[in-house]
């Protein structure tokens, strides 16, 4: 399948994602006191825990930006990545009623799920700017926050597409995949300052963990809303190297889950029928 | 004609899921769920799919509909196709109806501009009212049905799969949803139903396929079809897989009586049979019973202590202890849950006593559940005899049988008394001049078998080629024996032109076990065989009943409780 297909299809079924994204919001959020405000709450939550505990008690600070917004641009872009996988994951097998109605593409159900979990992601966006508005000011560079978005959108989206198929036939994924997620965190500059792992590595690991998409990713988004940030390792990371490797990256990711997906398309709702 | 959907010969399997491991896959073998089958669908036809549970009509729906792919052939679909499978697919539980039906029907292909316009419809037709703005959780299933058939064939589709579902509805909507597909067939629409109601199948469908086990049986008009598949639900008992498809069938059974206990009264005597009689056709009690007749063996009774589930029994053996019959009514599935203090009766009524002339024991026993136990146990302790014309060879079953292209010789009975048929003459006789001599047993089809099932009709078949002069001197002997070679009884037949006799037994009235038919040439001058096979033929057979004996006597019971 191109990518071109791919698009149309989305495109052709616009109505039915829509479906998707709003009854995934209303399922999410139904019969709680605070609703749809969780959409805020849920990620402040988080970060007051990450503030308490790496702030508060264990005194990490960090030279790039204020600590809160270090940790802010950390916690609320690696949310919405996991928990859009997290949730694609299980989505066809969870979903295999509507699947097994038409004959639908299936990737519509991770993709909805990856729109939905980015509505959330933009609202909780909405605190953070406010944030750096209040706490430090906005640079020239905020322009590029789309571009890195969408690049961010395209990663999640093809992963959760890759995961959801494999699901369907290897339960095991979901576990693996938790266990995953929690290295890769710990393995991103999270709420550490980078400089703290420079001398740590060997030059060619550092590198690698410099690279890494994830990192990548969490660097750009830094760029772009905290300028400045990278005023202490400006020498280590290359700007266009960064960029570059990370369109390449998104790229080969989305190619992947469509080529994975034409292959296993026919057989998914064999293994979803028992 | 403008074809629809076309299937080419196409295959379904499924893996058999629990195992991964690709040689022990091939080795349990997967689950072929449809097979091979090639189906063309023009526009504006009605087709009725039907089938047991489990042949496969689902499947194909779902294929037709592109959600399951086959494993081998091809399908090519013209058009939209919409599907409505099993109910609850397709929606969501916690959204309300108004939701769900944007839901649904975005997922069936409708733009949202569509069902907009189409909403006033859909919640009109589905008649839910108000529970349209609630959680679909708190629906009925028929209130799923109306939504989902609403939603579905307000739709625009050029062919519609409907998949047992409206059987939920009330009759009602039934009658509703059947006037709209009345409707779709008049405005050329196509439509595939499964359903098991017959008479939905009659009134709407052109075309019928009948699919078992994953094939096509049959496929034409709806009627020819319907008696088909009537045949096919009544010709076995069904179970799904094949390593079940058995029928518990008793393959042998008690065949002697116990001679040393005869005469003897068992049992805890909770509760005591005080009196047995035998009454013959005209209700009159006695002791001797025409062949053939009827018999009531009535046994009446006094409870002492209440007692429960208790079962009655009545055996006849002859002289020799030989088993004859020995019905009860636990085997023909009566359940007697209580006798109380007091007096009562059970009677066993024979019609047709089928028994050789003769001299004959009788046991009657009142049982507990498991025939362990006996309350009271009277063992071959009453003397009955049957009269008849007794021939030369000593016989116990008479069993009646019409004969083609043959003349049964009774009145050479009485001379025909050859000691061949004596247990420790087994030595066949053999004539040069007997060319072939061919005997079996054959079912009602004709066709050749070795097992029947008790009371099947049957016929046994005797071929004869040979150069024989002075034929009149001769004539044909066929007679059956149980295996433990106990006579059961024969026939004499005059040899005839042909060579070919055929006897037919309208019933086959003989308990499980295995049996064989003895057949020769008697020479009438020098009273002996000519040619003589001990084991012309051997069959066996089983019954659904466990009764002990050798033959099986139709039979009612009648019992009166304290």
């Amino acid at each position: 399948m191109g990518m071109k297909s791919f698009f149309r299809e989305i495109y052709l079924r616009r109505d039915l994602v829509r479906e998707l994204v709003v009854r995934d919001l209303k399922v999410r959020y139904a019969r709680s006191a605070l609703g749809i405000l969780w959409v805020f709450f849920s990620p402040l939550l988080t970060v007051a825990v990450f503030y308490l505990i790496f702030f508060l008690f264990l005194k990490v600070n960090t030279a790039e930006a204020p600590f809160i917004l270090y940790l802010m641009t950390a916690v609320f872009t690696w949310r919405f990545f996991q928990d859009s996988l997290m949730c694609s994951v299980t989505s066809l097998v969870d979903n295999r009623n509507l699947v097994r109605e038409s004959n639908f593409p299936h990737y519509l159900i991770p993709l909805s799920i990856v729109f939905s979990n980015a509505i959330i992601f933009m609202s909780s966006l909405v605190i953070l700017l406010i944030s750096v508005f209040v706490l430090k000011e906005f640079s020239v560079w905020v322009l590029f926050l789309p571009l890195v978005l969408s690049v961010h959108f395209i990663i999640v989206l093809g992963l959760s597409i890759i995961s959801s198929v494999i699901y369907v036939r290897c339960r095991d994924l979901k576990y693996v995949l938790e266990a995953l997620l929690l290295l890769l965190f710990y393995l991103t500059p999270a709420f550490y300052s980078i400089s703290l792992v420079k001398n740590s590595f060997p030059r060619l690991l550092f590198e690698i963990y410099l690279y890494n998409p994830f990192t990548v990713i969490l660097n750009l988004y830094r760029f772009t809303l905290l300028k400045g940030c990278y005023v202490v390792i400006h020498e280590d990371i290359s700007l266009i190297a960064s960029v570059l490797s990370i369109f390449v990256f998104a790229l080969f990711v989305l190619c992947l889950a469509l080529w994975y997906y034409k292959k296993y398309r026919l057989k998914i709702n064999d293994y979803l029928s028992y | 004609m403008d074809i629809v959907i076309e299937l080419k010969q196409i295959s379904k399997k499924y893996p058999n899921p629990g195992v991964f491991d690709e040689q022990m896959r091939s080795d349990l073998g997967d689950f072929l769920a449809l097979c091979d089958i090639s189906l063309g669908i023009s526009r504006g036809d009605v087709i009725g799919i039907i089938g047991r549970n489990g042949a496969g009509k689902t499947t194909l729906l779902n294929i037709l509909a592109g959600v399951l792919s086959p494993t081998q052939g091809q399908v090519f679909t013209k058009g939209r196709v919409l599907g409505l499978f099993n109910l609850g697919v397709g929606f969501q539980d916690e959204l309300t109806g108004r939701h769900n039906i944007f839901l649904n029907g975005t997922l069936l292909g409708a733009t949202r501009k569509e069902i907009e316009e189409k909403l006033d419809t859909i919640i009109g037709f589905s008649e839910l009212g108000d529970f349209i703005d609630m959680p679909l959780g708190s629906y009925s299933q028929g209130m799923r049905l109306r939504l989902g058939f609403s939603i579905i064939t307000s739709l625009d589709f050029d062919v519609l799969l409907l998949d047992e579902i409206l059987a939920v509805g009330d009759l009602l909507f039934q009658s509703k949803c059947f006037e709209r597909m009345m409707d779709f067939r008049r405005q050329g629409k196509t439509l595939v139903i499964t359903t098991q109601d017959m008479g939905l199948i009659e009134r709407l469908c052109d075309k019928v396929v009948l699919l078992d086990h994953g094939r096509v049986l049959f496929c034409g008009h709806a009627e020819e079809c319907i008696s088909k598949y009537r045949a096919l639900l009544s010709a076995e008992k069904f179970f799904v897989g094949v390593a079940h498809k058995k029928i518990i069938l008793f393959e042998n059974t008690k065949k002697w009586g116990d001679v040393a206990e005869w005469g003897k009264k068992l049992g805890t005597k909770e509760v005591v049979i005080e009196s047995v009689e035998f009454i013959n056709r005209f209700g009159f009690k006695c002791g001797r019973i025409k062949s053939g007749g009827s018999l009531r063996i009535r046994s009446k009774f006094n409870s002492r202590n209440s007692v429960k589930e208790a079962h009655f029994g009545a055996a006849i053996f002859r002289g020799d202890g030989v088993y004859c019959y020995g019905p009860n009514t636990a085997f023909d599935g009566h359940l007697i849950k209580e006798i109380r203090v007091g007096r009562g009766w059970f009677e066993l009524r024979c019609n047709e006593l089928l028994l050789a002339p003769g001299e004959y024991k009788v046991s009657v026993a009142i049982w507990d559940k498991n025939e362990s136990l006996a309350f009271d146990y009277h063992s071959g302790y009453y003397n009955l005899k049957v009269d008849g014309k007794v021939n030369g060879v000593k016989e116990l079953l008479s069993i009646p049988a019409s004969i083609k292209n043959n003349i049964l010789k009774k009145d050479m009975m009485m001379a025909f008394n050859p000691d061949i048929l004596n247990k420790d003459k087994t030595q066949d006789i053999s004539n040069e001049r007997v060319k072939s001599f061919l005997v079996g047993l054959v079912d009602k089809d004709a066709k050749s078998r070795e097992a029947f099932i008790t009371n099947d009709p049957a016929s046994l078949r005797i071929n004869f080629q040979g150069q024989l002069t002075n034929r009149p001197n001769y004539c044909l002997w066929a007679g059956f024996f149980r295996s433990d070679n106990v006579f059961c009884h024969g026939f004499i037949l005059l040899f005839n032109e042909i060579g070919y006799s055929e006897l037919t037994f309208a019933e086959l009235p003989r308990l499980p076990g295995g049996y064989r038919v003895a057949a020769g040439l008697w020479d009438k001058e020098e009273k002996r065989f000519i040619y003589f096979c001990h084991n012309a033929c051997v069959f066996r057979t089983v019954s659904e009943k466990g009764d002990h004996g050798t033959i099986y006597l139709k039979h009612k019971w009648d019992w009166r409780l304290p």
